[in-house]
């Protein structure tokens, strides 16, 4: 209350009979915790009018006054102001004065001026530098009333962010969150995928309320389109609630990665407008291979095979046989059989026919 | 989770972290063959200006490039390796490359492409 406003406002008319009085309610509003903000007229609110003279209520208008009430007896008069039910949680009526007495003197109208703030909210995005906005960003506003406890979050608003915090004047009190709606934190299960060995696969989601669709696009390391293979997903909440997650199984297929043209993939999980990318992973298959002497003689030894990428497997053989991740793409480059220096190893594979490796004694 | 939560009458500020990756198209490769930069960010505006650095594993700085942005969070440049001005010795050398963004100011080093700077020579 008090805005400094003498009791003589220009543009209130006084027709006061003789001896008489009359008085005007104005009540104005302004941005909470600002006071210099601009002040606005708040038309709506019940006045009531207590003294000598019986007056009924009236609200305030246009310009946050009410019709002069006029033909008052001289005395102190009380004017309160009432809120109705769809205005008290926007404006801060417990922390301003609503009531006032003054004297309404004779041939004179009286000012009773108010003012009410009203409660905002703002919200912004940035880097973690703390100075760069960050536009772009989808994200839900939403709003817990303070009154019961626990109460229900709502949707307030929604939006996409901008190169300003965005302001939302004459909200309601209460709490409020801001979800920015991003996909983040790509994990695969495994450090490297086999083709037909399920793996997890999973980014974690904000701003998605569960049962959201989104898609999991596998796709080649070399290009973020078109997609290798689509697998679907909903977002879902963490067991401990305490993230929401797209996450899904993938079995690669053989089938599936046939445009596969490097020896790796990642994948672009999303939900709606958001995405990530994952790190690289490789991708193998699993070969069995036959390892036998010139007699055709199932070994029992030890293999090393250099793959042309570069990746290098080292497996003991067992009754002739050896089960070899092979990287996409790659064929073997050199073949070694550490127990068995000296000789010349022939190399049936990938469809090169012909080729052998001697190893140095 | 990238949610944040306040009273009324406060700014609430919103905080992301973004995040860059680099990595070779492949482990190996020889020298004069063309390789690819592959570059992935997360909640980068397009248009943002890249850096790539290439250079000897802890040591020389033989390339840096200056001419790709980000569009949806992903650049990804051809580079043909072709270092003879560089005097480098005649064996496997480990290169890496580093991404370099000035807004966001983040970073990232590649793992190593191990280039065979001479030739294979194969026998008849």
């Amino acid at each position: 209350m008090g805005n400094g406003k003498k009791d003589d406002l220009n543009d209130v008319p006084v027709k006061c009979k003789k001896g008489l009085g009359s008085l005007v309610a104005e009540v104005l509003t302004y941005k909470s915790q600002v006071p210099k903000s601009k002040r606005e007229a708040l038309p709506g609110v019940k006045v009531k009018i207590a003294g000598t003279t019986k007056k009924g209520d009236q609200n305030t208008g246009p310009k946050g006054r009410t019709p002069v009430a006029n033909d008052l007896e001289p005395g102190d008069y009380t004017v309160s102001l009432e809120f109705p039910p769809n205005m008290i949680d926007y404006y801060d009526v417990a922390g301003s004065t609503t009531s006032d007495t003054k004297t309404v003197k004779k041939g004179k109208t009286t000012v009773y001026p108010f003012e009410v703030p009203w409660f905002w909210v703002e919200h912004h995005v940035q880097y973690d530098d703390a100075k760069t906005f960050v536009p772009g960003i989808e994200y839900v506003l939403r709003y817990q009333k303070p009154d019961p406890p626990n109460s229900p979050w709502t949707q307030r608003s929604a939006g996409t962010t901008g190169l300003t915090k965005v302001m939302a004047e004459k909200v309601p009190r209460g709490r409020y969150k801001l979800e920015l709606k991003l996909v983040y934190d790509p994990v695969w299960g495994d450090p490297q995928v086999e083709i037909d060995k399920p793996i997890e696969i999973q980014a974690t989601v904000s701003g998605f309320d569960p049962g959201t669709n989104g898609t999991i696009q596998i796709v080649d390391l070399h290009a973020p389109t078109p997609p290798l293979h689509t697998l679907n997903a909903t977002v879902t909440e963490s067991v401990d609630k305490s993230k929401r997650e797209l996450k899904t199984t993938w079995t690669p297929a053989k089938v599936q990665l046939k445009d596969l043209k490097s020896a790796q993939i990642a994948f672009r999980a999303a939900v709606g407008n958001a995405f990530v990318f994952s790190a690289p992973e490789p991708v193998f298959i699993k070969e069995k291979y036959e390892v036998v002497d010139g007699d055709g003689n199932k070994l029992d030894t030890r293999i090393e095979l250099r793959f042309s990428g570069g990746h290098i497997e080292s497996k003991p053989v067992v009754g002739g046989e050896v089960d070899v991740l092979v990287p996409w793409n790659q064929v073997i480059a050199r073949v070694d059989l550490p127990d068995h220096t000296g000789k010349r190893v022939a190399l049936d594979e990938g469809g090169i026919a012909g080729r052998s490796f001697w190893m140095p004694a | 989770m990238y949610e944040f939560e306040d009273d009324h009458n406060t700014l609430i500020p919103g905080v992301i972290a973004p995040k860059i990756q680099v990595n070779w198209s492949r482990h190996r490769a020889w020298h004069g063959e063309t390789v690819s930069i592959l570059v992935r960010t997360e909640f980068v505006k397009d248009g943002t200006k890249l850096k790539l650095e290439i250079r000897v594993k802890d040591d020389k700085l033989l390339d840096s490039l200056e001419k790709g942005t980000i569009t949806s969070n992903a650049n990804s440049q051809d580079y043909k390796i072709d270092w003879k001005a560089k005097k480098l010795k005649p064996d496997v050398t480990e290169v890496v490359v580093t991404a370099s963004l000035k807004t966001p100011a983040i970073t990232a080093d590649s793992e190593s492409l191990f280039v065979d700077l001479v030739p294979p020579m194969f026998s008849a």
